[in-house]
């Protein structure tokens, strides 16, 4: 068992709130958060803001409220009239262009500025990652800081000695515990800001653009723990530009422009629409990820692709050691000759660049390597042990295409991203080449002096 | 807004000023500040920690500076540059001691709101906790600073043989009081002084002003009285309060116990505004700030 493996497991075990999210169909969770009405106004004019912030104090403290729908000069609509309604286990992306108000509404529903006109509702504790290490103070080392911050956030001094190793053991920055956190790298704090804002067990997360920060593996862990916390009744909300990393955890969006609402719903549709708006070139980016949902047919289905290592399902890969891939299929009907095309797609590295392709690295067609599968009905597993894995370091999902004796397409499905790393270096290569160095003497040739 | 988390907790953020129920609002206020002790007093540790982790001195910068004024004055008084001395019973620099202490506590306090929101200015802007708790944390701060002066002040008492009578217990009271003049005048002014600039760079001038016109080293019976320089000494509010706290410590016979009583009184009564004032205020300071 890797060591990442042992701490997911019990960081998954510590975010589950123990929520019982078995719905029935149809039936639907408490409502976490409402925003109605919502309209907030602010001003271009700095000297006129804090004119207007010294008026605005003094009307309100002799309690005579002026009448707040409408502008002064120099002001403007930072949001105007948003309403909707956000469920338990629902995860919110919140999609916009920059100045279109996602951030003042992150503000405003996590308390720290009022609304000018309208009201918000929140339901449970609320921890905002508006950005991370909020309250860290530099001088103070990791430990003495994950105590303040976690204070900060709402817990008692005894619920942070009971989270106190959970945090450590996520961040994965132990060794840097007593060290002042003015000496850690960005993605450092980041990893220590993240695990603090998780761990306060929040009934609500914002989160906005700090997953950027922070290198592959762990934002791969950070996206997964998302996933997790959602399924144990966790909601969230985002802000991010990348569309590829909204849809991996989030199956609500809002879309707001110029602080108006212009589309809410299911995740796919409004973050389709926001592409479409902000490039012409949208369409073929909705085509791709399409392409990624899973396809079943009548008589197969694809249940799961899956990579193994040291026995056991994982997203982690270790290059160099052996791996296998597993397909499990469920047969309905008997299916005679079923092949296989698998494909292995490098992710870009950058979810940020929504333009940058995948790339295909490998492909095997099982009827071309004289592999096909007589199916009875039932269930099976179709393992492809890899000795070893030879991917170099970076993110990759699999795609498996099932076709039948006619080469119809039965089935589809794609693997989740999983993240390879590479125990040996392999810089500057393409792929992993298993090798060894040996010195041999050569025999001595009579003759020669 | 509560520290009391559960699944069942409901905030609303609304339009409306929270001041439309001023009950509801002072007790929510009471509340918070109960509940957010705790992590007053981790905000204070981490600020005390973190100030003397970067200094050789450490403690030591608490008592240098009423130290130096004190020999200053005494050197100026002896020298015949001032024509100060104090009553009869006690040298002159242990009063001087006494009062420039009392004065730079009575200041600390009123500037420790706007230090304290100013320095926690990344916490305020991006997390929503009661922010009354950098208040209290400011007031813990003060707290550990003025024990470090009293034990300075104690020191310099029993060097010049001065031993203060059984009154002595009343001290803290009378420290309470002038502490929370002092926060009180602080909360008033945070606010306005995290929007305006002025504030900050005007409290030293207004400082040094409001401190010659209060008996920090002078005895108030010394004034030529119904002049209009004495009326404005025994107007000001701090006077009452800190020349009562001075003679508690020094076993100099007591005066001004009524007027500082009603000073208090009036304190507690402004101080309960001033909280509500702090709680509507600050939502539209930190929008200000940040956007």
């Amino acid at each position: 068992m890797s060591r990442i493996e042992i701490i997911e497991e019990s960081s998954a075990e510590a975010l589950g709130a123990g929520v019982d999210l078995d719905l029935k169909p149809g039936e639907e969770s408490e409502v976490l958060m409402e925003v109605e009405g919502l309209s907030k106004r602010f001003c271009r004019d700095l000297k006129k803001s804090l004119l207007y912030g010294v008026v605005d104090i003094a009307r309100e403290t002799v309690g005579r409220e002026p009448r707040k729908d409408w502008l002064r000069k120099s002001e403007f609509w930072a949001l105007r009239d948003v309403s909707f309604k956000v469920r338990r286990g629902e995860s919110v992306g919140l999609v916009g262009k920059n100045g279109s108000g996602k951030t003042t509404l992150m503000r405003i529903l996590s308390g720290l500025i009022k609304p000018t006109v309208g009201r918000v509702m929140t339901k449970g504790r609320v921890a905002p990652l508006l950005a991370l290490g909020a309250g860290f103070n530099p001088i103070l080392t990791g430990r003495e800081n994950i105590y303040v911050n976690m204070a900060v956030l709402g817990l008692t001094r005894a619920e942070i000695d009971e989270r106190f190793d959970e945090v450590v053991k996520f961040s994965e920055i132990e060794y840097a515990l007593d060290a002042p956190v003015q000496n850690y790298s960005s993605g450092m704090t980041a990893r220590l800001g993240f695990s603090c804002a998780i761990h306060t067990r929040p009934d609500i997360l914002l989160i906005d653009e700090v997953l950027a920060v922070g290198d592959l593996q762990f934002r791969q862990k950070c996206m997964r723990t998302l996933n997790e916390m959602r399924a144990t009744g966790t909601t969230f909300i985002i802000v991010n530009h990348a569309a590829t990393l909204l849809l991996q955890v989030c199956n609500k969006a809002v879309y707001i422009e110029t602080g108006k609402l212009l589309a809410t719903g299911e995740a796919e549709e409004v973050i389709d629409q926001y592409e479409t708006d902000l490039f012409k070139g949208g369409a073929e980016l909705q085509k791709s990820r399409k392409a990624s949902k899973p396809v079943a047919s009548e008589e197969f289905e694809l249940d799961a692709v899956e990579f193994e290592q040291d026995s056991l399902t994982t997203r982690d890969l270790r290059t160099g050691r052996v791996a296998a891939l597993r397909l499990d299929c469920k047969v309905n009907i008997k299916c005679p000759r079923v092949h296989f095309i698998i494909k292995w797609l490098r992710l870009p590295s950058q979810e940020f660049m929504t333009g940058m392709e995948e790339t295909l690295v490998a492909q095997f067609s099982s009827n071309v390597e004289k592999a096909e599968f007589w199916m009875e009905p039932g269930s099976h597993t179709i393992r492809l042990p890899l000795e070893p894995l030879v991917l170099a370091p970076g993110s990759y999902q699999v795609s498996v295409d099932a076709f039948d004796i006619d080469d119809k397409l039965i089935a589809s499905r794609r693997s989740p991203a999983v993240t390879s790393l590479a125990e040996i270096p392999c810089r500057h290569s393409a792929f992993y080449q298993p090798h060894t160095w040996q010195l041999e003497a050569k025999p001595h040739q009579a003759g020669m002096h | 807004m509560s520290l009391k988390s559960g699944h069942s907790e409901v905030r609303v953020y609304e339009a409306q000023s929270a001041l439309r129920e001023p009950l509801q609002l002072l007790r929510s206020i009471f509340r918070d500040l109960f509940a957010s002790r705790q992590l007053a007093l981790t905000l204070a540790v981490r600020d005390v920690k973190a100030q003397y982790r970067q200094s050789i001195l450490g403690l030591a910068w608490m008592v240098l500076p009423p130290l130096f004024f004190t020999v200053g004055m005494t050197v100026l008084q002896r020298n015949n540059v001032v024509s100060l001395k104090g009553p009869e019973g006690i040298p002159f620099p242990a009063y001087v001691l006494v009062g420039s202490s009392l004065w730079q506590m009575f200041m600390s306090a009123l500037n420790g709101p706007i230090t304290a929101l100013i320095s926690g200015k990344g916490i305020l802007t991006r997390v929503n906790f009661p922010r009354e708790t950098l208040l209290v944390a400011e007031l813990y701060k003060i707290l550990f600073n003025v024990g470090v002066q009293l034990v300075l002040i104690l020191l310099t008492l029993l060097w010049f043989r001065i031993i203060p009578g059984t009154t002595i217990f009343l001290f803290p009271f009378a420290l309470a009081a002038l502490l929370l003049l002092g926060t009180m005048f602080g909360i008033f002014l945070a606010p306005i002084a995290l929007l305006y600039k002025d504030v900050s760079n005007a409290l030293p001038i207004v400082g040094y002003v409001w401190m010659l016109l209060t008996p920090v080293l002078m005895s108030i019976n010394d004034l030529a009285p119904g002049g209009l320089y004495a009326t404005v000494v025994r107007f000001n509010p701090v006077t009452p309060v800190l020349v009562i706290a001075r003679d508690l410590l020094t076993g100099l016979p007591i005066t001004h116990q009524y007027s500082s009583l009603a000073v208090l009184g009036c304190t507690l009564v402004g101080l309960t505004i001033a909280l509500l004032y702090f709680r509507v205020a600050m939502p539209m300071v930190i929008e200000r700030w940040s956007s």
